[in-house]
């Protein structure tokens, strides 16, 4: 290997013993809380937006009495 | 990317560290989520013991007690306690040149928004999104440019959000969240610092 190729593959291998010591193995465990894709909408829009107004006999009867 | 363009395997670990940030950050964790962080394993490193906290904090916490929680610290009526932007951290107001900052790198990342939202770009959420595609190779980003990334945009304020937020009253379940970050943002620091 060249020069700048060993001191390229150090710094790899002293970022990677400097995160094994703080939390390699932490790390590993989050990777297995998250599935592969994490992006999920609580609301489509469509849900969102539709019509949710409803004549039910509740508001049929106020209509009625209102005429009074 | 690294040495011969291979992820290392830290790396991708990174990305799902920063994922988990995110991903808490961004919204309220539903039941699911909470009963897979409740199996987060860890060890005696912080990192590691930052973990074990938030595992017990998911096993005890209730999904509409956590979502009350996330709507009262980052939401709220008229705002929520905290404001987790890089721009109301770093100027005392929103929308500042931080945010400008994080768009014209984002702009230069080829990075651009998926969905609806219209959340600022300088929210801890989207910017632990960010590192983590860019830590994982979803965004062509080398080393070099990841570092850049987080010294401009996340490191001048993002352990200190963490840590004011581990310090509220008001947070059970994001106290240990804000562990977590705290440590990690802190490790992450570090690790930049030795030589590339």
């Amino acid at each position: 290997m060249t020069e700048s190729d060993q001191k390229i593959a150090k710094a790899v291998v002293d970022r990677r013993s400097f995160f094994r010591a703080g939390g390699g193995v932490a790390m590993a465990a989050a990777a297995a809380v998250l599935p592969t894709q994490e992006a999920e909408a609580t609301e489509s829009q469509a849900e969102r937006t539709k019509a949710r107004y409803s004549e039910t006999d509740h508001v049929k009867t106020f209509y009625r009495v209102n005429r009074y | 990317m690294p040495l011969d363009g291979i992820i290392d395997e830290i790396d991708v670990l990174r990305g799902s560290e920063y994922a988990l940030l995110a991903v808490l950050m961004g919204a309220a964790p539903s039941a699911d989520l909470l009963s897979r962080v409740a199996g987060l394993r860890g060890d005696a490193t912080a990192l590691g013991m930052a973990h074990l906290e938030l595992a017990d904090a998911a096993r005890s916490a209730e999904e509409n007690a956590v979502s009350r929680e996330y709507f009262n610290l980052f939401i709220g009526v008229g705002r929520g306690e905290f404001l987790p932007y890089g721009s109301w951290y770093q100027t005392g107001f929103l929308h500042e040149r931080p945010l400008a900052r994080v768009r014209e790198d984002l702009d230069a990342l080829g990075v651009e928004r998926d969905g609806p939202s219209k959340e600022p770009e300088d929210h801890i959420a989207i910017l632990c999104e960010v590192m983590a595609g860019m830590a994982q190779g979803q965004f062509e980003a080398d080393l070099d440019a990841q570092a850049r990334f987080f010294e401009r945009h996340i490191e001048p304020w993002a352990a200190r959000f963490f840590a004011d937020l581990e310090l509220c009253a008001a947070a059970t379940f994001y106290k240990s969240v804000a562990r977590v970050g705290r440590t990690f943002i802190e490790l992450e620091a570090e690790a930049f610092k030795l030589p590339r």
